[in-house]
């Protein structure tokens, strides 16, 4: 049965990046019509939706539309005109390919409990101000808390 | 005593008579004779029955005693053997836990099979490689995916079924979380 929802729920945003590289032509760029069929959505719209919410937290960017001249076109209201096609900006990469460095891994993985604490107090503290990264990590750590209760 | 015959009366006789009178004392003993002998062996019955009831209380005592000590044999048996009991084995079983999720050894068994692989998979290919059965391979390919170990990926198999595939620098990973 197609599906009729996209949430973070159902697929992360890294997973949902991943699904978006996979759907990936030639030029490098994912049309979102492959991405709902891929993702077996019932409409191109549902993938559009979390592609432009992406786009806002700048993991993703949008083609724009161009002349034969190579020139960008525009609508009248100033916007650019723009295509169906999507691919992930350097955030959307580190997001999804991303990995800690291995001295970063070790470090953390040593904290203690109290030091634990305070990490991740530093981290909602940086996580709860303005800005694109900010924005996706509260969105990791809502997946994160999402799957441990058994809702994903 | 008359006789009736068609359109007559005839008078009887007195040899009738006396021969009446022979068989009515005849028929008189053999009733008698009859009601003694049903009277004899309704007490022979009787006592063959009291005899029976007597001998089945018996067995059924000895019955009840032999089902006491077999019980108390298999008791025994079973504290030394650890087998189940018949009532306890003959119990309907609860309904397995749907949400049940493979243990920390499973997870690393499958983990173990699917970790190297390159492209996507499918929770049967999981299963045969790992050697567990399907329901076990997904279920812990959905707890490898929660663990962000494996990713669910956009690709379906020929059944439609779902496809996986290794997180992105997760091989290192253990399925503990340590790197």
């Amino acid at each position: 049965v197609p599906r009729e929802s996209l949430t973070i729920d159902d697929f992360s945003d890294r997973e949902f990046l991943l699904i978006v590289i996979d759907a990936y032509d030639a030029d490098g760029w994912a049309d979102s019509q492959v991405v709902a069929d891929r993702l077996d959505l019932v409409n191109r719209r549902f993938a559009s939706s979390r592609l432009s919410w992406l786009a806002r937290y700048g993991a993703v960017e949008r083609e724009h539309r161009r002349d034969d001249s190579g020139n960008l076109r525009w609508h009248k209201n100033g916007q650019p005109m723009v295509t169906q096609r999507w691919r992930l900006t350097a955030a959307g990469e580190t997001l999804a390919l991303g990995r800690l460095r291995k001295g970063d891994e070790t470090a953390l993985a040593r904290l203690k409990d109290d030091h634990l604490l305070l990490v991740t107090r530093w981290l909602t503290q940086r996580s709860g101000l303005e800005g694109t990264t900010a924005k996706l990590v509260q969105r990791e750590w809502r997946y994160g808390h999402a799957r441990r209760d058994g809702r994903a | 005593m008359t006789a009736v015959t068609v359109g007559t009366v005839r008078p009887v006789s007195s040899s009738d008579e006396e021969t009446n009178t022979v068989e009515s004392d005849d028929s008189g003993s053999a009733e008698r004779l009859r009601l003694q002998r049903v009277e004899h062996v309704t007490d022979e019955l009787r006592e063959l029955l009291a005899e029976t009831s007597e001998h089945c209380d018996e067995l059924s005592a000895q019955l009840a005693e032999a089902r006491k000590r077999r019980d108390g044999y298999q008791r025994a048996l079973r504290q030394l053997t650890g087998e189940e009991s018949p009532a306890a084995a003959a119990k309907p079983k609860q309904k397995p836990d749907q949400n049940w999720v493979p243990s920390e050894r499973r997870l690393a068994q499958v983990w173990e099979a699917v970790r190297a692989r390159d492209g996507v998979f499918s929770v049967s290919e999981t299963a045969a490689v790992a050697g567990v059965a399907n329901d076990t391979a997904r279920r812990a390919l959905l707890a490898l995916r929660e663990r962000e170990l494996v990713r669910l990926t956009a690709t379906r198999g020929q059944g439609g079924g779902q496809r996986y595939a290794v997180m992105p620098g997760a091989a290192e990973r253990e399925v503990n979380g340590a790197a």
